[in-house]
């Protein structure tokens, strides 16, 4: 088209250039004819006028022509210059320019017209000008693409077709220049589309390829194909598919039977083979390709490495396996199931799980993976306790805090040499569980056929950690389990019933001794269960304590016959529901034992009444009796001494001596024997006596007694010799017979010494005993009779030696008796004698 | 001359009767004693009642009363008198030989007037019962209406 236009063009300016050169000429024809033939004007005038008429038509004729060129020049999509060219190959100012090159341009056609092509060129491009003119006037018609400016500075692609014409001798090009900024923006468009796209097959994570109908790799096989399959893109080209394996080969036919018949394949898990022989699962999409006529000529397909997918989904299941496992099984089964787990997933031939302690030193080998026990390692056994300083590479990973592979293990320079019976290792994978900052466990793999990577750290750190998880929990729960066995054995132990019973009368818990006592409650209600009723007992103490809430005691006769102290308490359930706690203890025993002892108190009592009444006759017996003494005895006494005192009277100068003697015997006895009576009586009232308990101060007391004897020992020579006596509780007047029988005994028996010495004091004595002596160096005793001292009417010495009824001592151990005291007595004949008391 | 003044004695026992009157009589005054064998006797006399009924009026100068005695003991006598507004100002002296502190607190609620225990030494009895009898019968002012 453009061209046809030049050429148009180019014709319409060459005729019109005629035009007006023939009408120059003209002109001049008839100047010189003006001029040289004024004279023939006139005669020519009417032929000029003719020539004239002739003249203008041609004109109109080529003004029309013009503007039909002109029309034809200024419609249309493309902007038109026209510019002379030097002969130095310089292009000149535009001669000619159409409406569009103004328009496009933003000038107007006089101010075009005093621009040249270099003016509205792309600044940059400017320089490219005189090449661009020398390639048109070489081959006289060029096509190319340039940027033009716009009158304020805009750029825009064109594109330029440019030829060289010659104009009046002169040679002109004639520039067809069209505007290109959408085809450019187009090509752009595709440009960057493509550019994506080769990105996205070079960078997509997934294998990418093309096959023809046969199978044979067309021309695409992207990077991800080249790493994932191992075969290069120069390797496959127009080459059989190589990675399908032999046995999937019939199932790939059926995958290119299927496209061939126009359907797509939707991920499809395949296994397909690397061109290092190793098998690798994949999920394979396919589209068919087709040509301009609708036919299938081959597909598009991509590979999904499921790998990773499947590795998380195979964890994934372990751990459900493990988890379930590990409620049925100890912790140790778990850890062994664990390792297995991981072996399997891993590829591993061994596998280790040791625990490390708090102190991040030492570690304990908890387990092996079964088939290491049973194929390869016999050098270890359980709970066998390691220093991680002394072990060997294996523990790096708790050195590094972060999993170790040594896939080079023989190589490594730190290895040690393993225990008679270890397996070899040839490469392994030791991962760390971590709880907080603190390593609680290792795990390690080894002998995977290939190199261990990121993959077995993700399995056997996944696995790790769910079954540390599960270790916690284990642990946990075997404490708690073993605290609820110790818990339940003490209860079954009880050597009391203890029962748990709902607000419904269930009988949620009955331990040993309740179902010894009652039989098992077998889902019977308590009512039921224990007492063989149909409906709860009335006011059950029990139920009481759902509405109190307060414990309940009481003693209950159970329905076997026991006697139980009962205690009912409220508590809770785990899940806050209220429950009754009842425990009874069995104190039939107790009962019978009390009842015993009641019955026994009651015996004892009625024998204690029985007792006192006997006492207190025998007492009043003595009472009578010493009344009656007091009486009976001393009347007849006072009549014999009245009557011989009457008889003396009369006979007074009758009787001889020896007569008078014998009545002077008889006045004697008499007397004796009224003495006698009164100590007796006073003895018994000793014992009578109400005692009136004060504080008495003895040392005061001793000194008033010994003045009292003052008169009975005037003339004899006597040294007293007192210490410093106690403060006691007690009775004054008796303590002061007492004294008042000691001393007297002491004055009576040292008669005989030219010098009495009575020593009266205190012995050293812990308290709160007070004991008092009172020694003399009289007569003294012999030891074989100190017993009999203290009896009634007892005496050591004859009457008419030293006086005495022999009541006195006597007196003095009764009322020391009745004072909680004691008295004793040292002595040896003609040595003196110590007599003792004590008082509390 | 003086009226007699009599002291009553209730005394079963014939012996110790017999020493004391004999005792008095070594200061003349036996023949002013009247004697009664128990209480009931006793009684009789101070109310002028049975072989008592002709007797003189007028109360003893003072009674002596031994408390052992068949019938009536001597405390039921020394009751009866001390509640009897008539009797109860007579003197009464227990003569016994009872040293018991409860026949002592008895008489001596009872408002006894003198407790005194039959010494078992006849001179000493003597010497007892001649005191007694001197005081009563000569050295105290009986209360009105005694004999």
């Amino acid at each position: 088209m453009p061209e046809m236009i030049t050429n148009q063009l180019e014709e319409e300016i060459s005729v019109r250039q005629q035009k007006e050169e023939e009408l120059r000429k003209a002109k001049e024809d008839l100047e010189i004819t003006v001029a040289e033939r004024t004279v023939e004007l006139r005669n020519a005038n009417e032929r000029l006028q003719l020539e004239l008429t002739e003249s203008k038509r041609a004109e109109e004729a080529l003004r029309e022509s013009e503007e039909r060129y002109r029309h034809l020049f200024n419609s249309g999509n493309d902007a038109v210059f026209v510019f002379p060219l030097s002969d130095q190959g310089v292009p000149g100012h535009f001669i000619e320019v159409n409406d569009l090159a103004c328009r496009r341009l933003d000038y107007s056609r006089e101010e075009l017209l005093q621009l040249s092509p270099r003016e509205i060129a792309a600044p940059e491009l400017q320089e490219k000008i005189p090449e661009i003119m020398a390639k048109l006037r070489q081959e006289g018609n060029i096509l190319f693409e340039f940027q033009q400016v716009t009158r304020d500075g805009r750029k825009f692609p064109v594109e330029i077709n440019a030829g060289v014409f010659q104009l009046q001798g002169r040679p002109h090009v004639l520039s067809i220049v069209r505007d290109i900024t959408e085809r450019k923006q187009v090509e752009e468009a595709l440009r960057q589309v493509n550019e994506t796209l080769r990105a996205t097959l070079d960078a997509a994570p997934v294998a990418i390829f093309d096959l023809d109908t046969e199978g044979r790799v067309k021309s695409l096989w992207n990077p991800a194909a080249e790493e994932m399959l191992g075969w290069r893109r120069e390797e496959v080209l127009g080459q059989f598919l190589p990675t399908v394996p032999e046995e999937s080969k019939e199932e790939f036919r059926g995958f290119r039977a299927w496209i061939r018949s126009g359907k797509s394949i939707i991920g499809k898990d395949a296994v397909r083979r690397r061109k290092d022989g190793s098998l690798i699962e994949y999920s394979i999409y396919a589209a068919p390709e087709y040509d301009d006529d609708g036919r299938v000529i081959g597909n598009i397909a991509v590979l999904t490495d499921i790998t990773a997918r499947k590795r998380i989904e195979n964890i994934r299941q372990a751990r459900l396996r493990l988890l379930e496992f590990a409620n049925t099984h100890s912790l140790d089964e778990l850890l062994t199931a664990a390792l297995d787990e991981i072996e399997a997933l891993t590829g591993s031939a061994i596998g280790f799980y040791h625990f490390l302690e708090a102190d991040q030193k030492t570690l304990s080998l908890q387990n092996w993976s079964t088939n290491t026990l049973k194929n390869l390692c016999t050098a270890t056994g359980k709970g066998s306790h390691y220093n991680v300083a002394q072990a060997g590479v294996w523990v790096d990973c708790i050195h590094e805090r972060r999993p170790v592979i040594h896939n080079d293990y023989a190589s490594l320079s730190h290895r040690q040499g393993m225990p008679e019976g270890h397996a070899p290792v040839l490469r392994e994978v030791v991962v760390p569980i971590f709880r907080g900052n603190l390593i609680t466990a290792i795990i390690g793999m080894g002998n995977k056929a290939t190199n261990y990577n990121g993959s077995d750290i993700e399995i056997v750190s996944r696995l790790g950690d769910l079954s540390w998880d599960i270790v916690e929990r284990k642990r946990a729960e075997e404490a708690v389990a073993a605290e609820r066995q110790r818990l339940f054995s003490v209860l079954e132990a009880m050597p009391a019933y203890v029962g748990l019973l709902t607000p419904d009368y269930q009988v949620a818990f009955a331990n040993l001794y309740f179902r010894q006592q009652f039989g098992e409650p077998a889902g019977r209600r308590c009512y039921d269960y224990m007492f063989g009723r149909r409906e709860p007992c009335e006011n059950c103490q029990a139920y009481k304590v759902l509405e109190t809430k307060t414990p309940e005691e009481y003693e209950w006769l159970g329905p076997d016959g026991h006697i139980y102290q009962i205690c009912d308490q409220l508590v809770h359930d785990t899940d806050g529901s209220p429950l009754i706690l009842e425990m009874g203890i069995d104190i039939t025993d107790r009962k019978q034992a009390e009842e015993e002892i009641r019955k026994l108190n009651l015996e004892l009592e009625q024998r204690v009444i029985e007792r006192t009444a006997q006492l207190e006759a025998a007492n009043q017996e003595l009472e009578a009796f010493a009344y009656s003494v007091s009486h009976d005895l001393r009347a007849p006494l006072r009549h014999i001494d009245g009557f011989l005192e009457l008889l003396q009277k009369r006979t007074a100068t009758a009787l001889d001596d020896k007569s008078r003697h014998y009545l002077t015997s008889v006045f004697d006895s008499t007397r004796r024997m009224g003495t006698l009576i009164d100590d007796l009586l006073s003895f018994s009232r000793m014992g009578r006596w109400e005692m009136l308990k004060k504080p008495v101060e003895l040392n005061v007391l001793v000194q008033e007694v010994i003045q009292e004897f003052e008169p009975e020992t005037q003339g004899r020579l006597i040294r007293w010799q007192v210490g410093a006596l106690p403060v006691v509780i007690g009775d004054l007047a008796m303590l002061r017979l007492v004294l008042v029988n000691l001393i007297s005994n002491a004055l009576k028996f040292t008669r005989p010494r030219r010098q009495a010495e009575i020593e009266i004091g205190c012995l050293p004595s812990r308290e709160p005993e007070a004991i008092i002596y009172i020694r003399d160096n009289g007569v003294g005793f012999d030891m074989k009779y100190a017993d009999n001292l203290f009896g009634v009417f007892q005496r050591l010495h004859r009457i008419e030696e030293f006086e005495g009824t022999g009541i006195g001592l006597a007196n003095v151990r009764r009322i020391v008796h009745r004072h909680g005291g004691r008295t004793w007595a040292e002595g040896k004949v003609n040595e003196g004698a110590t007599f003792y008391f004590s008082l509390p | 001359m003086e009226p007699i003044k009599r002291i009553l004695l209730v005394e079963d026992d014939l012996k110790d009767i017999e020493l004391t009157l004999n005792a008095l009589s070594e200061h003349n005054l036996a023949n002013e004693i009247v004697v009664a064998r128990d209480g009931v006797e006793a009684l009789d006399y101070l109310y002028r009642r049975e072989e008592f009924k002709n007797r003189p009026k007028g109360n003893p100068v003072a009674i002596l009363l031994d408390i052992k005695m068949p019938r009536m003991d001597g405390l039921q006598v020394l009751k009866h008198l001390k509640a009897d507004e008539q009797m109860r100002l007579i003197p009464v002296v227990i003569l016994t030989s009872s040293r018991e502190s409860r026949d002592l607190e008895e008489c001596y609620r009872l408002g006894v007037n003198a407790y005194v225990v039959k010494p078992v030494r006849f001179t000493e009895f003597v010497k007892a019962v001649k005191e007694i009898g001197v005081f009563w019968a000569l050295i105290n002012e009986p209360p009105p209406g005694s004999i």
